[in-house]
């Protein structure tokens, strides 16, 4: 799981150096063009599209960082021996975009992200010497509806037949909708509230709905005609109430920060 | 360009006679192209079209217009057999020169390009109480014997397109040209600045004619060489922000790329088309025997339209006494609607149309797990859900179903 952080961050530099590339190819490259070789070579596909985008489509991969503090974290890191890293979740979002305006989209979107991790418990062992073994996930279905303003115009259309997507454009946004979880610790636990602590197995579920708000900032950067690259955060404030395996904790924190990198197809 | 002018240099060097090199050096030799004479396209049509026809002979040699040097410029003449209609010098200086003719008066003016392969025209003339008359035109060869000739004419609430296209003569027709039309020029020489003439004009050429004329012109220009450019975002922005009628770009797009759009024009009728040829075509119309006709087939903004009425807007001989041309009427309301919006697609001459067209197991609620294959020491759960196992701030509670199995502290 640790092992992914650093990954997810290389990403991301990556992503946010491409512009540099990106800028600088035409600029080193028209340098070197003639005008009658610029008018004589016949892209294959122009570098524009044939009028404004109606549609986008997007998917990221995201990383989801721990969830914010709450008592059932606090209790598990406590018990097992997990700790708030081992619920960095991994997922992924697919999103459809309407253009309201040259700089306002409507966008839906469906996420999925799920986290887990092995554990041992960490006060106790078999009275055979065996580790009390534990696998604990956490898994998060988010629908949202949002609002997402680019800070500088998506597009410059010329004519009526030619709509040009800018290099690079930073955008905010916020929205809300449904986040289904699904929290779950599968295998043996120890009932340390019995004296002869018995060893039982089992499976502790926590699922459910509940409504979610959330604000996001990012860039589109722009690869071909129609298809931009996607760097975003994103930060998602949700609670639930925990099911009646878990009793007498606090909500369950859904909150936290998100960074995704992905693509966005205009059509 | 450069090479042209070399070409016609070396020429004028090794036609030997320091007199006739005398004579030559007053004349600017960006006319060379034009020297000679020419056929309107359509009477040439018409001239085939006739010959299976019986005393049709008058049409045949009907009209020349032809192009001889004088000084700096040119005098261009149009006559029908040996009787001359219209006599016209030219001189493309860039200067308004004043121009007084029956009941008009008014300027005119002709540039070269930069490239001295298109010339501009631009008039303005009051005739009498008519309002008044704004020609704007553009002439170019687009191949060694075809001679484009546009020009916009706005009157007040009326707007027109004029677009000619002539044709070198043929070598016996030009024989029979006035004796006293002797050309300076060779016709070597000429044909040479002909084919270096004739391109295809390129994006700079195009914004250049953008910047000279109007809109509609450049469209007729596109129309009639169909130029089919590289156009990507750079140049797309280059024509934004250089101000080009976007009337003109879409055009452009739409020549470009072909496979996406399908490109119409008006023809005489306001119908839209997508075939070229404008004009009289082969049919029969009272105006061709009318005062209209020197200015129908004179090029480069004749300025002559009869004297007592306005033989395009008004045609007492046409049926009903309806708006009669050989010519594209671009109608007022069109033009108004281009003036609001800037370009409005199918509002001028041109329109463009697009073509059509993990989960390790599956457990219930209340399901039982089934965990197995742990190696190693360590093992882990492998018995049901018993029900009422709990996990709760104060540690795990297993109920009664536990695996009989105990915990002991870690050292």
């Amino acid at each position: 799981m640790g092992s992914n952080v650093p990954r997810v961050v290389c990403v991301c530099l990556v992503v946010l150096a491409m512009p540099w590339r990106v800028w600088a190819e035409p600029a080193s490259g028209n340098s070197s063009r003639t005008e009658a070789e610029t008018e004589r070579i016949q892209p294959a596909e122009p570098d524009f599209l044939f009028g404004k985008p109606r549609l986008t489509i997007g998917l990221r991969g995201l990383s989801v960082n721990p969830l914010a503090d709450s008592d059932i974290l606090s209790f598990i890191t406590k018990q097992l021996t997990l700790e708030k890293k081992d619920f960095r979740a991994k997922g992924f979002a697919f999103d459809l975009g309407l253009p309201v305006s040259s700089r306002l989209n409507t966008i839906a979107a469906l996420e999925y992200n799920r986290a887990g991790a092995s554990s041992e418990d960490r006060s106790f062992i078999e009275a055979d010497g065996f580790l009390i073994q534990q696998d604990t996930h956490l898994t998060r279905f988010n629908l949202t509806g949002s609002l997402e303003l680019a800070l500088i115009p998506r597009g410059r259309s010329i004519g009526q037949f030619t709509w040009i997507a800018a290099p690079v454009v930073p955008y905010v946004g916020g929205g809300g909708g449904l986040l289904w979880y699904h929290f779950e610790q599968t295998g043996d636990f120890v009932d340390s509230l019995d004296p002869e602590l018995p060893i039982f197995s089992d499976q502790l579920i926590s699922e459910g709905w509940t409504t979610n708000a959330q604000v996001f900032a990012g860039v589109d950067i722009k690869m071909t005609r129609r298809l931009l690259l996607t760097a975003e955060t994103r930060y998602v404030w949700a609670n639930a109430t925990m099911g009646m395996d878990f009793v007498g904790f606090e909500p369950i924190d859904l909150s936290g920060p998100r960074i995704a990198v992905g693509i966005r197809l205009l059509f | 360009m450069r090479i042209y002018f070399l070409t016609c240099a070396a020429a004028v060097i090794l036609s030997g006679g320091s007199a006739q090199a005398g004579q030559r050096e007053s004349i600017d030799l960006r006319w060379a192209p034009w020297l000679g004479c020419w056929q309107l396209w359509e009477e040439e049509l018409d001239t085939f079209a006739s010959a299976d026809d019986t005393g049709q002979g008058a049409l045949l040699e009907r009209t020349l217009v032809c192009v001889e040097p004088a000084g700096s410029g040119i005098t261009m003449t149009a006559s029908e057999g040996k009787r001359q209609l219209v006599e016209r010098r030219i001189v493309a200086d860039g200067v308004r020169h004043g121009v007084v003719d029956s009941n008009c008066r008014g300027w005119e003016r002709s540039d070269w390009s930069r490239d001295g392969h298109r010339l501009y025209t631009t008039s303005e003339l009051q005739c009498s109480d008519l309002p008044t008359r704004r020609l704007s035109g553009l002439s170019l060869l687009d191949s060694p014997s075809s001679w484009i000739d546009i020009q916009f004419v706005d009157m007040g609430e009326h707007h027109q397109l004029e677009v000619r296209r002539y044709t070198a003569v043929q070598a016996e027709t030009e024989a029979s040209k006035p004796a006293d039309s002797a050309l300076e020029i060779g016709q070597s020489e000429i044909r040479q600045a002909r084919r270096e003439s004739a391109e295809v004009p390129n994006l700079a050429d195009i914004m250049e004619a953008s910047r000279h004329t109007t809109p509609r012109v450049v469209e007729a220009l596109l129309m009639e060489t169909e130029p089919r450019l590289h156009l990507d975002s750079h140049a797309l922005v280059g024509l934004d922000d250089a101000g080009i009628d976007h009337g003109v770009i879409d055009l452009l797009v739409a020549l470009s790329y072909p496979e996406q759009f399908v490109v119409e024009h008006r023809d005489r009728s306001g119908a839209w088309s997508s075939r070229s040829g404008n004009g009289f075509g082969r049919f029969y119309d009272p105006i061709w025997y009318s005062d209209l006709y020197p200015y129908y087939i004179t090029p480069m903004g004749y300025r002559y339209w009869g004297s007592s009425y306005n033989p395009y807007f008004y045609n007492p001989y046409f049926y009903g006494g309806a708006v009669a041309s050989p010519f594209v009427i671009i109608s007022e309301r069109s033009a108004s609607q281009l003036d609001a919006a800037g370009a409005v697609n199918g509002r001028g001459y041109t329109r463009v149309l697009p073509r059509a067209t993990e989960d390790r197991r599956a457990v219930g609620r209340r399901g039982a797990p089934s965990d197995s294959g742990r190696g190693g020491s360590t093992r882990t759960g492998s018995s049901g859900r018993a029900g009422g196992n709990t996990a709760s701030p104060r540690g795990y509670s297993g109920g009664r179903s536990g695996t009989g199995r105990r915990a002991v502290p870690r050292q």
